[in-house]
């Protein structure tokens, strides 16, 4: 052994053996423990997410409604949905998928809606499964009803058809009966989230009447008066969190692109709908299509309707359902 | 430590490791991915029931053998195709009575008073649907006088559409029949309310299209169980009130509930508040072939005066003139001139 090393040896012994060594290893540590600890202590309790419904429900707006609701359910941080709704409803089918995506989430976490304007028809349908649901005095709700609309008569003659119903779909009474299996659908869903609240009738609901905020919060089929922050705050209270963070999950519409609902030129206002398919336009091809939606499409003409409360704009001149 | 030692150790250390990892994944395992269900009872179709209304029966009525003759006014922009009278033309036609069309003449001199009243002295029974031209009151006069003297009449008219139509024709669907009737139907104690009918409780798959059921008994009604109208519009008469709708039945613009007159009958003039009962696609569903086949019967039995309604001073004046326009023919052919909907 080399004799020059002994002394060094013995000053690195002594030193690994001094509690100030130790004290100065043990900081150490616990500064690089220190934040993990501190984060787990003092970072909010989790995520209340708030989901924009700002539009017609078309089957691309949807789209991106349920891409973030899943995205809530499957995020663990994730503990609350605020819907933050305004819509007057678009396709049926496009509303009751919206509905099944909005119970879903409800049974894993919190959700609650925050209604500005309007959440009418189909717009309502998607919040029916709410824990609570916060209307402004001036909101728009209800319009619990469905109709069957066509924009042209597809040609019957110069044509060879398969069968009697191959251009139409059906008779007259069948479009009724379809409609009216859609507004059963449609009210007992209303009378299945809603019913403990509501005071109205099915009957009553059937008329597909519009209320303002403040009466629908006495009829039930809103419970408080209340704007987003309020609805945030609740989300979060159901969820057990003291302290959370809030997240927008607003994304971009799929399409930039703006298509024109009716209007051969391509000259009349735009419906706010970015998917005619929903109204029965798919290219050069115009069907029949069914809607739970508070309001009037350029160039509808309506087969059936189950609701009374029906403002519908007629250019031209449809037959009386 | 040699080098085999060495990597023993560290296949040692790899080995405990990636171990480890696969032990804990497992133990904090969360289970399976959820398989997402439908199991929304209230989308059931189970839960579900729209039934279609009956669709069966036929147009048959018993008459006193003698071949009568029907007139249909089309001469006052009638709002009637040939889908709306076909059972009832196809059906007196096969009874071996006779379908006129009375059409407004084109000449510019003509009369339409008298022109009618020729018409109607040759017939036994009017049909009267949906006027969307007002009856002169010396017209209104001929066929009140018709119907004083035994002459059957037929007023059928719902709701209207066409007249203002746009936005408010389809609110309610429904704009009133209005005086164009009133003119012709108030001289024989009939008349049009506005508006139509629907029913929230009772419906056949659609609101507006409701049930009515036989008020009294009598020979229009007979064998009638339930009719079903799509929106009829309310029409009293100083008679009988032959149709009533259920009870529970709301009137679209007063929104008062009960139960309505749709059917009623003054003398010898009959009113439906729904023409669209007697058309192709509606004819035989519910009770209405019945209905139907009563209301022919009706018609058909009629024991009119002959030459009524008599001439007036003022057609006695014109009446060398007076040329007639109306066009006899037997139904089932194509009517003249048609107006279509």
């Amino acid at each position: 052994m080399n004799p020059t090393l002994a002394p060094l040896r013995n000053l690195l012994g002594t030193v690994a053996k001094s509690y100030v060594t130790v004290v100065v290893v043990a900081l150490l540590v616990s500064a690089s423990l220190a934040p993990i600890v501190w984060g787990s202590t003092s970072n909010p309790d989790g995520t209340v997410a708030v989901i924009e419904v700002d539009s017609t429900l078309t089957e691309s707006s949807a789209e991106r409604i349920t891409d973030d609701l899943q995205e809530a359910r499957q995020n663990d941080s994730i503990s609350a949905v605020v819907l933050d709704v305004d819509s007057p409803g678009g396709g049926v089918s496009v509303s009751e998928g919206l509905y099944l995506a909005v119970e879903r989430t409800a049974e894993q976490m919190p959700v609650v809606t925050s209604v500005d304007s309007t959440a009418a028809s189909g717009g309502y349908y998607m919040i029916a499964p709410s824990d609570e649901i916060y209307v402004k005095p001036g909101s728009i709700v209800g319009s619990i009803g469905v109709r069957a609309t066509y924009f042209d008569v597809p040609p019957t003659d110069e044509q060879i058809t398969t069968g009697p119903d191959k251009n139409t779909g059906g008779t007259e009474a069948e479009y009724k009966a379809q409609v009216e299996m859609m507004r059963q659908a449609f009210v007992g869903t209303v009378i299945e989230h809603r019913g403990d609240e509501l005071t109205l009738s099915e009957t009553e609901l059937a008329y597909a009447k519009v209320y303002t905020g403040t009466k629908s919060v006495e009829n039930g089929l809103a419970d408080d008066i209340g704007d987003t922050e309020v609805a945030i705050g609740t989300a979060a209270d159901m969820a057990g969190l003291k302290d959370y963070d809030t997240i927008e999950m607003e994304s971009e519409p799929r399409s930039g692109i703006s298509l024109i609902i009716g209007g051969e030129n391509g000259d009349r206002p735009e419906a706010s709908a970015v998917h005619p398919q929903t109204f029965g336009r798919y290219g050069a091809v115009n069907t029949p299509t069914f809607l739970a939606l508070w309001g009037s499409v350029d160039n509808e003409r309506v087969i059936a309707a189950t609701e009374l409360e029906r403002p519908v704009a007629n250019e031209t001149g449809g037959d009386r359902p | 430590m040699n080098v085999r030692s060495r990597l023993v150790v560290f296949a040692t250390v790899v080995f405990v490791t990636v171990a480890s990892v696969g032990a804990a994944g497992l133990v904090t395992n969360h289970g399976i991915t959820a398989q997402p269900t439908v199991d929304q009872q209230q989308f059931q179709p189970s839960a579900i029931d729209a039934p279609t209304v009956d669709r069966n029966g036929t147009i048959s009525y018993d008459d006193d053998g003698e071949s009568k003759t029907i007139v249909i006014d089309v001469a006052h922009s009638n709002d009637v195709s040939e889908e709306t009278l076909e059972p009832v033309v196809s059906a007196l036609t096969a009874g071996g009575h006779t379908v006129q069309y009375h059409e407004a003449s084109d000449e510019f001199d003509s009369d339409p008073a008298a022109d009618l009243n020729k018409t109607l002295r040759g017939a036994d029974a009017l049909i009267v649907v949906e006027p969307e031209t007002r009856y002169t009151a010396e017209e209104a006069a001929g066929v009140s006088a018709f119907a004083d003297a035994g002459g059957r009449v037929l007023f059928a008219a719902g709701p209207d559409s066409s007249g203002l139509g746009g936005l408010l024709g389809l609110l309610g669907g429904t704009q009133p029949t209005g005086d164009e009737f009133a003119a012709v139907t108030s001289p024989v104690g009939i008349a049009y309310d506005t508006g139509y009918l629907y029913n929230m409780e009772e419906y056949a798959n659609n609101f507006q299209t409701i049930y009515a059921t036989p008020s009294t008994d009598s020979e229009l009604t007979d064998g009638v169980n339930r009719v079903v109208f799509d929106g009829p519009t309310p029409v009293v008469a100083d008679g009988q009130t032959l149709l009533t709708t259920l009870e529970g039945t709301e009137h679209s613009e007063t929104r008062e509930t009960g139960a309505y007159s749709v059917f009623a009958r003054s003398g010898n003039a009959i009113a439906v508040g729904d023409p669209g009962f007697m058309s192709s696609t509606n004819y035989n569903r519910a009770d209405n072939d019945v209905l139907i086949s009563n209301i022919l019967e009706f018609l058909v039995t009629g024991e009119k005066v002959p030459g009524a309604p008599e001439e007036t001073n003022a057609e006695r004046d014109t009446g060398m003139k007076v040329e007639s326009s109306d066009t006899g023919m037997k139904a089932g052919s194509s009517p003249p001139q048609m107006p279509s909907t």
